[in-house]
């Protein structure tokens, strides 16, 4: 059995074993509570969800079956240890076709949700939503864009009402779990335009 | 025919000229847009980390759109399929609708669950109509061929989204047709842009973009029409990136639907923010100026 499983390297791989010791038993009734839940156990393996996965294509450490096997074994530390599951792209390729109604984004999404009740993050996330709690948007609107807007014939952008967001995202408990981070996963180089 | 006006935020933020072109074509078309004061973030994002509080920043937008007495238009598919998702839930699940009306009880708000949230393309088919449109064209983009990419969000998950068929896309080649120009096919049409993971693995997300761009360069398609802000900017405003990356040329322009549309309607480029793309359309100018 591995130790700790470095970033990346979760792969429960043939042959390996699983210590019972490796089994969160609540982790599994923590996630039949949430989106995706319902219909977690009906996998069967058959990989049509890898097959029609974008990300899978290019990283061969992500397979979305994968993801939701290690998610009914209970295997939490190694989901939460690793970067998979920040990397769905939400294309929801993989619930369109998955013959049993398993609904992989969704279950994947979840486990995301239950690594942040545990204080981790993908720095991607915690950007976004730190720009959320702070301005009302995922995506910052700049000055000058918002002085343009007049001179290409647009009208004012209307303001975020930032004071109902912060106490929405405070009674949410989202406020804090932000600022109470444990473990950033990731780097923040990776900007698009 | 009069909506709330949900532009998101990306449009504003990066891609100015989507807004801009939905504006012009609306007017063109009878579309009436109300701004949707002091709306906030759809929630998309926080999907991935906190579920509740994804859906109190959507219902809380809901609830704006409610008091108006309008149904949203949104032009970004991210929005459109997180407010309907979040409706979804909040008509559904009565435990979660509680939850949630207690929550908008402490902004003094309430949400009864009467929205209807639309995507520009579906408000174009249905609620405008293609003869309508086919009437108001003036400008035929005759001998245009052109590739279209419609965006995961705007088609799935479609037990939310019910936007046609998720795995076929003509709803929108109708969309397209009725401009004059040609729809040409290429493989995968339905697959995804890659925008999301950049953040997470930018090569594996410039590698699933440089897919799509090749297989439309292969097609033949003069240009390729979008229905969303964020492939629009993986495919227009990162091409150059992708080429680089993938040592590539591709050159192949990227119109947003409403930039399509309202050349067809007779609107002057620069009123649809078309000198905003990185890839200058020029195929497209040159079918326009013959027409003239």
């Amino acid at each position: 059995m591995t130790s700790a499983s470095p970033e990346n390297e979760v792969n429960a791989s043939e042959g390996e074993t699983i210590s019972l010791s490796e089994i969160d038993q609540t982790f599994l009734k923590d996630l039949e509570n949430l989106p995706g839940g319902e219909a977690l156990k009906l996998c069967y393996q058959c990989g049509v969800c890898i097959s029609s996965c974008p990300v899978a294509r290019y990283l061969s450490e992500y397979k979305p079956a994968q993801i939701v096997r290690m998610a009914v074994y209970g295997l939490k530390e190694k989901l939460f240890a690793s970067r998979n599951i920040w990397l769905c792209s939400t294309c929801y390729a993989c619930l369109e076709r998955c013959p049993e109604g398993v609904r992989p984004a969704d279950i994947i999404r979840s486990i995301a949700n239950l690594a942040f009740r545990e204080g981790i993050v993908h720095v991607a996330f915690k950007e976004a939503a730190t720009n959320i709690l702070n301005t009302g948007r995922m995506f910052e609107v700049p000055e000058i864009r918002k002085k343009k807007r007049e001179k290409v014939g647009l009208p004012k952008l209307p303001e975020v009402n930032i004071d109902e967001v912060k106490k929405l995202l405070r009674s949410t408990g989202l406020e804090e779990r932000l600022s109470n981070t444990k473990k950033v996963i990731g780097t923040s180089e990776e900007k698009s335009e | 025919m009069k909506y709330a006006f949900f532009p998101g935020c990306l449009s504003p933020s990066r891609i100015p000229s989507y807004e801009l072109a939905t504006r012009r074509i609306a007017e063109k078309l009878g579309i009436d847009l109300v701004d949707l004061e002091g709306a906030n973030c759809c929630g998309y994002y926080l999907m991935s980390l906190d579920h509740l509080s994804a859906l109190a920043l959507g219902v809380r937008n809901l609830s704006l759109a409610e008091n108006l007495g309008l149904d949203i238009l949104t032009i970004c598919t991210g929005c459109f399929s997180t407010l309907k998702e979040t409706n979804d839930i909040f008509k559904e699940n009565k435990e979660k609708q509680a939850e949630l009306n207690k929550l908008m009880k402490s902004i003094g708000r309430e949400y009864k669950g009467s929205v209807e949230i639309k995507h520009l393309a579906k408000v174009l088919l249905d609620d405008v109509g293609l003869e309508k449109i086919r009437g108001s064209i003036v400008h035929p983009l005759k001998g245009l061929k052109l590739a279209i990419h419609p965006g995961c969000h705007l088609v799935r998950p479609s037990d939310h989204l019910h936007f046609g068929d998720p795995e076929d896309l003509n709803v929108l080649r109708e969309l397209v047709k009725v401009t004059g120009a040609e729809v040409i096919e290429y493989p995968d049409e339905m697959a995804c842009c890659g925008f999301v993971i950049f953040g997470v693995d930018k090569d594996a997300s410039l590698k699933i973009a440089g897919d799509k761009l090749r297989a439309i360069k292969s097609s033949g398609a003069d240009a390729i029409i979008t229905f969303c802000g964020f492939c629009t900017l993986m495919f227009d405003r990162n091409q150059p990136i992708i080429e680089k990356f993938l040592s590539e040329k591709y050159d192949i322009p990227v119109l947003l639907y409403p930039q399509l549309l309202g050349l067809a309607l007779g609107i002057k480029p620069e009123d649809l923010g078309i000198d905003e793309n990185r890839v200058k359309p020029k195929t497209v100018f040159e079918v326009l100026m013959e027409e003239e």
